[in-house]
């Protein structure tokens, strides 16, 4: 009930703003769930808005810091900092992040004074918000924190000291990358890959991939292909066999960022890996190369008996601008995994060009993707206008509805014009469609275009269909 | 909400080490709530990468009992006692009773126990027939969380809700709000970790002569559900009965056990000898 009522509100647009609100103030935790997410992007919500943080529900709690940042009024920060200590881990990550979206002139003052507060989980917090906004007053707090006997307060000094501009914030990782607690080091692995190249930044990741923790060499081996560290590709190579998972494919993924022709080729090699996930991160470094001596690879790939492995081999062809990417994508839009057909309707939504858009006329006729297909459709893209209106010279009576569906639901002026075109095409399917779609334009160039239809089609139907729509 | 991108790609592989360990189907429209649970999980233990996440699941020894709470975390829990009752009274009057009278000690699974309310209502039905001593009862879930609860005998007032008069203050007792079935029937259950997906693990529980397996297989693929039934047919004794929930059927799956009708409660059962 409390759905339907809350559809209902979402329909009447800004006008169900009022009593949204009235609802939020006076309803209980379910009703504020269902309607939260209606509130409209008006600084006098805030108030109301603000006082669903205090809702015993967790999951509004954190809807209510998540409207606030929709919103956008940094009037809400100071009630945001107050939910950094909330006992619901996700309240915590949505107050933060409304933090961040905000910003506010207070926020800086706000985040330095938490960062002193004797409570961790808040001083957790504040370090990240810290990090996100790179204050540098907040590099003492940093400093400070990494002494700290805490390891996941260290963790959290360690991932904002990259976003510092300051030297000390460099040399405090470098320290970090020797610290005696494995987690503190792999931490220090993975900032120093958001760093600059630097001679002694190199040399500490290079150490790094001889650690005797695995975590150490994932991230150190990540870090060198995040820097793109050619001259380390031996090194991580040397890493193909190491005895943890987890680094082997570090190793997959840091050569994806190597473009060199010995990388490339231990990367062709991974791609034929029997270890799966070894498999998977070489295909998607290949993809990333999109150099054409790949394609064969991942194609073959996108054939795999595992559906995990067909959908990142898919989403490698994707990025390719091939004559073998579209039939490659349409052919598993009929795979009989689920996952991998829809992905690939994905792919294939976000493709400009007339090609793109007939494939996806061409998959209409399967019911379970016919929605996902029709809202690809409506994506005002290059090549869906032309492509649409071709498609509806020839739609038969189940077809024509849906593209005109799509053209309706792209609500730009050219897709308006080609409604009003359609209602004089050659396609009796395609008048017949148009119909309701023209009248629900309400304009007055609409009515005098389905009177002029209504009396001078040669289609009864088409006339029909004209009166009883005017007739309303 | 801060959160952590779930990209198409690491969804399907996460969903498919789900589905290896638990046989539980993520569809790709239940991206969202697999991230709902998965995020919290993966920033508590330090991550930043849903990849990386993935990659301490499959790789780090310390990954399998975190895969193990996260299956956990992800399980139904949702139950009551008495649900889809008229089956076990069958069972337990057509089937376990003549049993027991010609001198057998028959053995009846209930494979996806969560809570312990479906074992403990066949214990309470066997119990007014007088053959609770003589019935070999094993209650199985893979939810560690989910065994120990039952395991104490404590339950929710939600599962209360479809009780048949007479059960409560001689089964159970309502105490400071949180009904408790008497230590006796909770003690007549043998609570076991079990994965349905794991054919040796069920293979090791020996025969039974009826298997309860209800409201489970909807949330397996159909080849996961398929070899579920097989491992399940097999661990039935001959002439076993297997009970799936009333909105299940097995004719999908081609099973070799035949679909019985009884007083109106439908049992799939193995060939005899």
């Amino acid at each position: 009930m409390a759905r339907a009522a809350a559809g209902a509100l979402s329909e009447l647009g800004a006008d169900a703003d009022t009593q949204i609100l009235q609802a939020l103030r006076e309803g209980d935790s379910l009703r504020r769930r269902v309607l939260l997410p209606l509130v409209g992007r008006r600084a006098a919500a805030v108030p109301d808005v603000m006082s669903c943080l205090e809702d015993r529900d967790a999951s509004v709690r954190a809807l209510a810091a998540d409207t606030l940042s929709r919103i956008g009024s940094p009037a809400a920060v100071p009630a945001l900092f107050e939910r950094l200590v909330d006992e619901d881990l996700r309240v915590v990550q949505a107050a933060v992040g409304a933090i961040q979206s905000l910003g506010s002139d207070t926020t800086e003052k706000l985040a330095l004074q938490a960062a002193r507060s004797p409570d961790v989980r808040l001083r957790r917090a504040a370090l990240r918000i810290i990090s996100y906004f790179g204050y540098s007053k907040g590099l003492e707090v940093l400093l400070q924190a990494m002494r700290d006997p805490d390891e996941r307060l260290r963790d959290a000094a360690i991932y904002g000291l990259p976003f510092i501009e300051d030297p000390r914030a460099v040399d405090a990782l470098l320290t970090a990358a020797n610290h005696e607690s494995e987690r503190t080091r792999a931490a220090a692995m993975r900032a120093l890959g958001q760093t600059e190249k630097e001679a002694r930044i190199t040399s500490t990741l290079l150490r790094g991939l001889n650690d005797r923790d695995p975590w150490v060499r994932y991230y150190a081996c990540q870090a060198l292909g995040k820097l793109n560290e050619e001259a380390a590709a031996d090194a991580i190579v040397a890493l193909a066999d190491d005895a943890a998972g987890q680094v082997r494919v570090a190793v997959v993924d840091a050569l994806a960022h190597m473009h060199t022709e010995s990388a490339m080729s231990a990367l062709q090699r991974a791609a034929a890996s029997a270890d799966a996930d070894v498999r998977r991160a070489a295909l998607l470094g290949l993809g990333v190369g999109r150099r054409p001596d790949a394609l064969p690879v991942l194609l073959e790939a996108a054939k795999s008996e595992d559906a995990a492995t067909r959908l990142v081999a898919l989403s490698a062809v994707a990025e390719y601008e091939a004559p073998e990417t579209l039939p490659a994508l349409l052919h598993a839009a009929g795979d009989g995994d689920d996952s991998v057909r829809s992905a690939a309707v994905g792919f294939i939504a976000t493709r400009p060009g007339v090609p793109a858009t007939q494939a996806l006329v061409s998959l209409l006729g399967d019911m379970t993707l016919r929605e996902r297909v029709v809202s690809a459709l409506a994506l005002p893209l290059e090549g869906r206008l032309p492509g649409l209106l071709a498609a509806l010279e020839a739609a038969d009576e189940v077809t024509a509805p849906l593209l005109v569906a799509a053209l309706a639901r792209m609500r730009r002026a050219d897709a308006r014009a080609a409604l009003m075109q359609l209602l004089a095409s050659a396609s009796p399917a395609g008048r017949r469609a148009a119909v309701p779609a023209v009248a629900a334009l309400g304009t007055l160039e609409a009515r005098e275009a389905l009177e002029r239809a209504s009396n001078q089609d040669e289609d009864p139907e088409v006339r029909r269909a004209c009166r009883l729509v005017l007739s309303r | 909400m801060f959160s952590l991108p779930m990209s198409p790609q690491v969804f399907a592989i996460l969903a498919a080490l789900i589905e290896q360990r638990s046989g539980v189907h993520y569809a790709p429209e239940d991206r969202e709530l697999l991230a709902d649970k998965v995020v919290p999980r993966a920033l508590d233990a330090g991550f930043d990468s849903l990849l990386d996440y993935y990659y301490f699941l499959r790789y780090d020894p310390a990954g399998s009992e975190a895969l193990d709470a996260l299956v956990d975390s992800l399980l139904v829990h949702e139950t009551y006692f008495f649900r889809e009752a008229l089956p076990l009274r069958v069972l337990a009057e057509d089937l376990l009773v003549p049993a027991v009278r010609a001198g057998r000690r028959p053995r009846v699974w209930s494979a996806a126990c969560s809570t312990g309310e479906e074992p403990l209502t066949l214990a309470m039905i066997l119990a007014e027939l007088g053959v609770l001593d003589e019935v070999e009862l094993l209650a199985s879930d893979l939810s560690a969380r989910a065994l120990e609860r039952a395991r104490t005998g404590e339950h929710n007032l939600r599962s209360l809700r479809a009780l048949p008069p007479g059960v409560e203050g001689r089964w159970l007792e309502t105490r400071e709000g949180r009904p408790r079935v008497r230590p006796e029937l909770v003690g007549a259950v043998d609570w076991r970790r079990v994965n349905l997906v794991d054919a040796s693990a069920v293979a090791q529980l020996g025969t039974f002569d009826a298997i309860l397996c209800r409201n489970v297989l909807i949330y397996f693929q159909d080849d996961t559900a398929r070899g579920v039934v097989s491992s399940l047919t097999r661990a039935l004794a001959p002439e076993g009965r297997l009970l799936v929930g009333t909105s299940e059927s097995l004719m999908r799956f081609g099973t070799a056990l035949a679909c019985e009708e009884r007083r109106g409660a439908f049992f799939y059962t193995k060939a005899g000898p």
